[in-house]
Parts: structure tokens; sequence; C-alpha cells
């Protein structure tokens, strides 16, 4: 990470995250409990949100099949946009750790961080071009106000140029991270590195 | 769930509701997206189907129809309106939990379970640690508590799928 960026009350620093209720030993966790954590994500046996989950390794399973097919298939919108609208909709919904989570791998992809910024210090004005603001508008609507999003929500999404495809993909970005901030939120809470 | 190729694929919950036909901008769109269709019907299926030991699938049909009618997603609202209704669950309830009106319920098990969903749909940030700890206090195990959480939060993502599929497929209608 090139840069820290601390604004209000967001940040791109690596967070930790401790659940409030008790979460699966791996010492005590079934042969599919193990599996489904090997399969949700690359550290998830050291992850206290991922061991609590594993409480219910099924309804896991599913969550981490959908998540990865909408975080990281390949083609349709560019990773570093799906990476956006995610830090966008954790920025409203006021999740810190999956903002600062997201704000890193839009970082790693797009090799820059000014959009970040802007989404920190006030996401309803950021975006770095047209495309950019387009999609943050519309991640901003379908987080707040799923019921008003329209067909006239779609043609401002075409006008900056985004194909059917991309605009899929950002509307399963955007309604992930609807679940994954309230799981985040609601089950723990981040644990931020020592000064 | 794998279908044989010659089997025609039957609609899963959000083509049928919102009417997505092949052939339509949304319809080409989403099944492109094939895992993604499967996972979300397969965590649907889990979360309000299958068995989950300590939640009935009538009160989890509950917690799905309060988060829908808050959001408000009125086409789904009105499918788990209608499951409830097969399961014979009472009017008064389903009317009650459709309008958010807590008040009317006695059991305070299911009322400490529908008000931890108002919390999560309409102001996430709100919740906190105390929330857990009241569910823990009404009976619930931690498994229980996670099959909870992981349903709300379901269903705050398929309102949301199903409102950006509605767009889609209003503004393919229109071309």
């Amino acid at each position: 990470m090139s840069e820290v960026i601390r604004i209000k009350g967001f940040t791109n620093e690596s967070l930790d995250w401790k659940a409030w209720l008790d979460v699966v030993k791996l010492n005590d966790a079934t042969p599919e409990q193990i599996a489904i954590l090997e399969e949700s994500h690359p550290k998830a046996k050291e992850s206290d949100y991922y061991l609590f989950l594993a409480h219910q390794p099924e309804i896991l399973r599913q969550r981490s099949a959908a998540f990865n097919a909408i975080m990281y298939a390949p083609g349709g919108m560019p990773r570093a946009e799906r990476e956006l609208s995610t830090a966008v909709v954790s920025r409203i919904n006021g999740c810190v750790y999956c903002a600062s989570v997201h704000a890193q791998r839009f970082e790693q992809l797009a090799k820059r961080n000014d959009t970040i910024k802007q989404v920190f210090e006030d996401p309803r004005s950021a975006g770095t071009t047209d495309r950019e603001k387009a999609i943050v508008q519309f991640s901003i609507e379908l987080t707040e106000r799923p019921n008003q999003v329209s067909a006239t929500s779609i043609q401002t999404l075409k006008d900056a140029g985004l194909s059917d495809a991309e605009i899929l993909d950002l509307i399963h970005s955007i309604a992930i991270f609807a679940w994954a901030n309230r799981l985040m939120l609601n089950l723990g809470e981040p644990v931020f590195p020592n000064p | 769930m794998s279908h044989p190729e010659s089997t025609p694929r039957q609609p899963d919950t959000l083509d049928r509701v919102l009417g997505l036909a092949p052939g339509s901008v949304a319809y080409e769109a989403r099944h492109q997206r094939a895992k993604v269709v499967d996972a979300t019907q397969a965590s649907e299926d889990l979360l309000l189907g299958a068995p989950i030991e300590g939640l009935s699938v009538e009160d989890r049909l509950l917690v799905a129809l309060l988060a829908s009618s808050l959001t408000p997603a009125s086409e789904l609202a009105r499918e788990y309106t209608q499951r409830l209704k097969a399961r014979n669950v009472a009017d008064k309830l389903i009317d009650a939990v459709s309008q958010a009106d807590l008040s009317s319920i006695d059991n305070m098990r299911l009322k400490q379970i529908l008000a931890f969903t108002q919390t999560l749909i309409i102001d996430p940030v709100k919740a906190d640690k105390q929330a857990l700890l009241t569910l823990q206090a009404s009976g619930l195990t931690t498994p229980q508590i996670t099959a909870l959480a992981q349903l709300i939060a379901f269903v705050s993502y398929q309102v949301r799928v199903a409102a950006g599929l509605r767009a889609m497929n209003a503004w393919g209608a229109q071309q």
C-alpha cells in the first residue's frame, strides 16, 4: 500500500475483525466445515468472520459461491470497478471494515487511490470520470432506494458507456455488499492496528 | 442443481416473480452469470426451505416478508405472503408483519427475531453486540443466530438484485 488514507472514520489500512459471539474452533470443526472454509477464502481458517459463519456450513458455502462468482468472475465489468462499487456501498452503509478491504483492492487493481479518497470524503460527489460517477451514483441509489431504481437509472449507465453485462455485474456487486455489510456490521466489529 | 441440457430450465424465484422471459435484455444478461443465479437460488432454498434446527420455515418466511416489505420490494413481499398463506399462517400475523407492526405479536421470541430484522434492514450500522445478546436471552443458539443473520442479509441482497433486474427489464422493453 503506497499511502495510508484516514478520512471521516474510514481507512485503507488492513484491519482485523472480531466476532461478538463464539466462533467455530478449528480443533472441533467437522471435515465439512474445514472443506467449506478452504473453498471460501484463502485465509478463512484464521478469520473470526468465516469461523463464525461456519456455524452454518452449507449456508456459508452458497454465500461464498455467490460472492466469489460476483467479485472474481472474468469478463463483464472490470474488477476495479466492481471494487469501487463495493467500496461505495460499504461507505454508505457505514461498514468501516468492508470499506478498508475494498479500498485496498481497488488501489491494487486500478494502481491509484484518488477515487477512494473521494468516496471516503463525500461519496455523493465521488468519481474521477463520467463513467465512475455513473457507477457511484447507481451504487448509492440501489443501496438506499432500491424501489426507485428505474429504466432511467439504467439509461444513465448506458449513456456512460456500460454494456448490459457490465450493468448486470454492477447490480450483483452492489447487492452482494448489502449482504456482506450486514454480516460484518452485526456479528462483530473491526479491530484497528496499534498506533 | 444440474439439469440435463435437453430439459428446459425451470424459472427460479427471481425470473418467476419478475416475469423475466428468455430473449429479454435482463434475462440474457442474468443467465450469462449462471454461477450467481444458481448460488442465489441455492441460498434461498437453504435459508427459506431447508430445515434449520430451532428456526421454523414459517418464522423464516415472516423474516423475509418483513425484510421485503420494509425495503419495499413488492414482488418478493407478495411471494413470501403467498408462501405463508400456503402454510396456513394466520392472516392477522401476516398482515401485521407486512405492515411492520410488531406490537400485536405476543410471542416474545418471534418478536425479538423480527425486531432484529427491522434494525438490520433499515439501519444496519445501529445493530450492536447487545442485539445478539438479546437474541441469546430469547433462547437462540449461536448457530441459529448465524442462520438468522444470513437470512436477513440474504434478503437485503435478493431485493436489490430484484430491483436492478426489474429496472433492466423495463429499460429493455423500451428499446
